[in-house]
Order: structure tokens, then C-alpha cells, then sequence
């Protein structure tokens, strides 16, 4: 807009002030359904074919007619059929205690513009061959948008290795020691910047019900080690105890509070970098969760505001259908409107750590992987997240002429090239696009 | 996270709804997949779509009205029909907000136009609430009032798609199919009227 002289000001601010008293709030969910049920009435497409004027004078007349005694008879019936704006819900009620968050009510920090290639760099062409790659050893992985970087933890079971990955030029690079972690899951945190790491406490040889955290700052280099959770337990009747604590969980980010969630099969927990504090999710006790589940992964969907969770074991609550692996949505504000469907049966490992979850901002789906044999993406057009669609499998391909795509490495989603990433053998680096469904190698098997 | 908060965390008094368009407006990517899957049929990706732009498309077609809102409320939900079917044919996803807001202009605009052949329709004084705005604000508020209900729901809807939405010249022109000139011309004129009416001029 070009500069306003003080008349345009004074208009402006007057209409400012004007429109600001119309009532705005609304439940969306509510008017989307109404409006896309809602059907115009139908037109008489031959009314505009050509006709004889005698007949349009006709025509013209008894519809006027039909118009007039219909609205005689049906009065204001017409009024009743539009949509109607649905208003808001009653706010949640305000969180009393301080150890609970209402993720609906947190609000991220505006993001900076992600981080863009060079001019003059093709993400598509390989990395160069024998340059320094990580040794083999468990691989996390989260991609930090700000420096358009994968940050990447490569765990030895006795220390671990932080590395970073260009996506631009598809080189690796070695940077500090890693954290103290065994086999950490890597999130991202958009708004604080920060890689953040978490494990269990005790791992492997105990198990304490804590999750222990670390963030990282990519400029310094340095890891620093937060506070662990509170003990998460299995709260749900288990077969281990009441209280038993849990032997899984599973992270992501969560866009709009800017949080970390973390849930441990029962419950969700928020870790908030910038304070280092944990805090209980609040989410409403009439939803029926299942319970006695050890989560596999878990992605947050930003276009639909919803948690998609995989989780595997027992479930006991009967709405669930028994045991086996399933495939969940939830709602962030409530924990509720809970959408399960029979889940992936793929071997993830007994530590999760062959499988990850992530959101693809390209096409709009989470995307799954178990390591580079199968990808599948959560597809939330089919019955309101209602299937999983195989993007890509080795079954029928011949699995053993398939390349090993990925070895036991957690995938990222690198936002910026619209590609999941994961390590391969070898010091490799491959990456699937779920818009083309194709693998390709960025850093090709060293020898 | 959040910086400068007790206890921990800050929690915002915004709507829902303003949390939503935070993260849609903020992302251009984001709102390119969520317009496409919505173009598609994705229910999800259309309510977050209403989530983040309804309260513009009201504001925008409550002026049109001239204060309104049951009017405006109407228009808005028709604006959403209309973008239901139509979204598929927005060429440039960064251009939502604008298409939606001249949608629900135009659909205020018809309306208050058939009100008007009608005659039904009074356009009442609107009461302000006194303890609502300064005293200054409240007579600029009546101001625009008296005027607006000077105006045809041409010249409103123009005045709403100028001043409340922001557009410029040429954006209107693009979106309701007529030369820029045109708009510029026209906006010329309502503004000699309008600092008459406001006596401003």
C-alpha cells in the first residue's frame, strides 16, 4: 500500500475500528462439515438453450406463477436450509495447576524464513565420494530448517558422535561429541532453534521411567543436558503394576505451542527447551485412550491439527479391538478424537529404532518408514485418516536386488528439497520423495 | 518456546482460531499443501482454512453491510461455499486471503444489493457502547457510520476491500475483473464523497 495521506489514515483506522465490531468467532470444524455437505440447488441448464419468444414469454410467466404460490406456501422455509454459523465452543477451562498445559493454549514464537540452498547448488546431485562419513552405529536424525542442515547422533552403545548433513551438497560433516544417550530420539524445535535429544534414563540396562533430555545448539556446537521428565509409568491397569514405569515413548514437535510432546502410552508430557520444564499435557479424562502400549513413533500434523501416534502391545480398552499394532490421530487440545486404525506390522526393532515417523510438508501426509524396505504414508483424505497407503515396498521388487536404503537409521524430513532423509550402509545417504515415491542416493555406499 | 512467562508457560488469551492462522499464514508452503489438499476434498485441510481466514472474511463483509452482522454472517457463509467449489481454480495459493476476502465482499455486496431492491431492510443506527472506545474514536465510529449508510454496497464493498483488507488498486481490479483505472477512478470518487460526508474535505 503507498503511503496514506492523513484523510486515507483517519479512513483507515475508522474502518479498522468499524469492522472490529462484528463478531468473528466461529467453530470451523463445524462450518467446513456444514459447507461441504451443503449442495446448491441444483439450475435448469435448459432454461439458457434458445427458444421461440412466445414460448419464453411463457415460460417466463409460469415461473413467476410457480415463484409466486411457492412462496406463499412456503413462506420462509428457505431460511431454515442455509448454514448457519456455529459458534465458538466454550474455552477450556483454564489450566489450575502448574504442572499442566493446555498445548491449545501456548503459542509458538514466530519462525524465521527456513534456510534456502546456495545459488549454484543442485540438492539432487550426489555428494562427493571418500570424504569423511560417520561410522556405523545407531543413527538419529531431525533436520534444523534455520541452518538447512540434518543435525545427526550417531550412538556406539558407550559414547556418541554429533554430525550434520548438507542438504544442498550432500557432504557430511563431523562436529562434537554427542550426548549421553544410548539411542535418543532427535526433534527439532522450530521456534528455540534447538535439536533436542531424548532417552530414557537407565538404557539399556534399566529401566527408570525418566526421560532424559538434551538440546543442542548447532552454532556452538555444544549439547547441553536438561532436566529428565517425571517418571512415566503406565498408569492404565498393565500387566507390570499400576505403576509400572514405561519401557517406550515417542516425541515430535508440536508447531503451534512450539513444544516438545512426548507420549509414553498413557498420557502426553510437554518439554519446553527455552525453560528446560516438563509439564503434563491437559488433555480431558472422558476420552478412552488405550492403555498398555509402548509408543512406536510419533508426528504431528500441522495441516489437520492432529498427533498421529503408532504404538504397539496389548490394548485393553475394548473400543481398541484387542491387541496388536495401531495407528492413531489425536487431537492436541483434548487428546480426544481418537481415530484408530489397524497399524503397520512391520519389525521396527525392540527399541523402536528402526522405524520413523514424519510429516511431509510437500503432500501433506506423515510419512512411515522401517528403514528404507517400506514406506508408507498416512492417508487422511480416506475416511478421515483412515489407511495407510504403501508409497514404496521391496515385496515384488525382490528384496535382495533392493538396495539397503536405509540401516537402522530414524528418517528426517528435510522441508527444504521435500524428501525424507535417512543414513544407509557404508556412509551413505539416501533420500525417498513421497511425491514422486522414489528413492535416490545422496551419498552414494562408500567402498 | 515462549520467552517472558511465569511458571513456565505463557498462556496466550488468543482465540483458537488465531493460533491456527499464525501457523498458516506464516508458512507459504504450508498453505500451498493445505489449499491443495482442500482442493482436493480434504475436509480437515478446508476447516483449517475457515480456521484462519473466517474472522478477515467477516470483517470484511461486515463493512460491506454497513454494520450488519447477521447480513454478514450470511455472505460469509456463502463466500464459503463459493470457495468450496472454486478453490481448485485459485492458481496461486499466496493469493488466498485476498480471493477469500473479495469473495465474501462480493457475496455481502449481493446481498445487500437484493435487501436493497427488497426494501425490507432498514439500516438501522448502530448503538455504540460508550465505555467501548474513547470519545474521539466514538465520534469518527458515528462518522463512518452516517456515511456508510450513504453508500450503495458497491461503494462499501470497494471502501472493505481498500481499507479493511489492505488491497490495492490493482489487486481489486484482478479479482473483480476490471481495469485497474477503473478502481482507481472509482475509489477517487468515493473518497471526494466520503470527505464531504466527513466532512473533511
Amino acid at each position: 500500500m503507498p503511503e496514506l495521506d492523513p484523510f486515507d489514515a483517519r479512513l483507515t483506522a475508522a474502518v479498522h475500528a468499524f469492522a472490529n465490531r462484528a463478531e468473528t468467532g466461529v467453530d470451523a470444524t463445524a462450518v467446513a462439515e456444514r459447507t461441504i455437505r451443503f449442495r446448491p440447488r441444483r439450475t435448469f441448464a435448459w432454461l439458457a438453450a434458445p427458444l421461440p419468444v412466445p414460448a419464453w414469454i411463457i415460460l417466463v410467466a409460469g415461473l413467476l406463477l410457480t415463484a409466486l404460490l411457492g412462496a406463499t406456501m412456503i413462506g420462509r422455509a428457505w431460511r431454515d436450509d442455509r448454514l448457519s454459523i456455529v459458534p465458538p465452543q466454550s474455552p477450556s477451562p483454564a489450566t489450575t495447576a502448574t504442572a499442566e498445559i493446555d498445548l491449545a493454549g501456548v503459542r509458538a514464537h514466530a519462525l524465521p524464513q527456513p534456510a534456502t540452498c546456495p545459488a549454484g547448488a543442485d540438492p539432487d546431485v550426489p555428494g562427493p565420494a571418500h570424504r569423511l562419513w560417520p561410522a556405523a552405529g545407531t543413527t538419529s536424525m531431525a533436520f534444523d530448517r534455520q541452518s538447512g542442515k540434518i543435525v545427526a547422533v550417531v550412538s556406539f552403545g558407550d559414547g556418541s558422535q554429533t554430525w550434520t548433513f548438507d542438504v544442498c551438497s550432500n557432504t557430511w560433516a563431523q562436529l562434537g561429541a554427542g550426548p549421553n544417550a544410548w539411542m535418543p530420539t532427535l526433534v527439532y524445535d522450530a521456534d528455540s532453534d534447538r535439536t533436542v535429544a531424548l532417552d530414557l534414563t537407565g538404557r539399556p540396562s534399566a529401566i527408570s521411567g525418566r526421560v532424559a533430555v538434551w538440546s543442542y545448539d548447532l552454532e556452538a556446537d555444544r549439547w547441553l543436558a536438561g532436566t529428565p521428565s517425571p517418571v512415566l509409568t503406565r498408569t492404565r491397569a498393565s500387566a507390570a503394576g499400576p505403576d509400572a514405569p514405561t519401557y517406550g515413548f515417542a516425541a515430535a514437535y508440536h508447531d503451534p505451542s512450539g513444544l516438545v510432546v512426548v507420549y509414553d502410552g498413557t498420557r502426553a508430557w510437554a518439554y519446553d527447551v527455552e525453560v528446560d520444564a516438563w509439564s503434563a499435557v491437559q488433555w480431558e479424562e472422558d476420552w478412552v485412550r488405550p492403555s498398555y502400549v509402548t509408543p512406536v513413533t510419533l508426528a504431528y500434523d500441522p495441516v489437520r491439527d492432529r498427533f498421529v501416534l503408532n504404538v504397539k502391545g496389548m490394548i485393553l480398552a475394548e473400543a481398541y479391538g484387542g491387541t496388536g499394532n495401531r495407528t492413531m490421530t489425536l487431537d492436541p487440545a483434548t487428546g480426544g478424537d481418537v481415530i484408530s486404525r489397524p497399524g503397520l506390522g512391520f519389525f521396527c526393532g525392540w527399541a523402536s529404532e528402526l522405524c520413523g515417523t514424519v510429516f511431509d510438508r510437500t503432500t501433506g501426509r506423515t510419512v512411515w518408514t522401517d528403514g528404507g524396505t517400506h514406506v508408507e504414508a498416512w492417508d487422511p483424505a480416506l475416511d478421515t485418516y483412515g489407511a495407510w497407503e504403501t508409497l514404496y515396498s521391496v515385496v515384488g521388487s525382490g528384496a535382495t536386488a533392493s538396495p539397503d536404503w536405509c540401516e537402522g537409521s530414524r528418517p528426517a524430513a528435510d522441508s527444504l528439497n521435500g524428501r525424507i532423509v535417512c543414513r544407509g550402509a557404508a556412509g551413505s545417504v539416501a533420500a525417498f520423495t513421497p511425491a514422486t515415491r522414489q528413492w535416490r542416493w545422496l551419498l552414494a555406499p562408500q567402498d | 518456546m515462549c520467552a517472558g512467562r511465569e511458571g513456565g508457560h505463557q498462556h496466550s488469551t488468543a482465540p483458537r482460531h488465531l493460533l491456527g492462522m499464525t501457523g498458516l499464514a506464516r508458512d507459504t508452503a504450508m498453505a500451498a499443501t493445505t489449499v491443495r489438499l482442500a482442493a482436493a476434498g480434504d475436509t480437515v485441510a478446508f476447516a483449517r482454512i475457515v480456521e484462519a481466514f473466517h474472522a478477515d472474511m467477516t470483517r470484511v463483509a461486515y463493512v460491506v453491510s454497513g454494520g450488519d452482522q447477521d447480513l454478514a454472517d450470511d455472505a460469509v457463509q456463502a463466500a464459503w461455499s463459493v470457495a468450496w467449489r472454486k478453490l481448485g481454480s485459485l492458481r496461486d495459493p499466496e493469493r488466498l486471503k485476498p480471493w477469500l476476502v473479495s469473495v465474501a465482499a462480493n457475496e455481502a455486496r449481493q446481498l445487500g444489493r437484493r435487501q436493497r431492491r427488497r426494501a425490507i431492510v432498514e439500516i438501522e443506527a448502530m448503538t455504540v457502547d460508550p465505555a467501548a472506545a474513547e470519545p474521539s474514536d466514538h465520534d469518527g465510529a458515528l462518522d463512518l457510520e452516517r456515511a456508510l449508510r450513504h453508500l450503495s454496497p458497491d461503494e462499501r464493498a470497494l471502501l472493505a476491500l481498500r481499507y479493511e483488507a489492505g488491497l490495492d488498486s490493482t489487486e481489486i481490479g484482478a479479482l473483480a475483473g476490471r481495469p485497474a483505472a477503473t478502481i482507481r477512478w472509482r475509489l477517487a470518487r468515493l473518497l471526494t464523497r466520503l470527505r464531504k460526508e466527513l466532512s473533511d474535505a
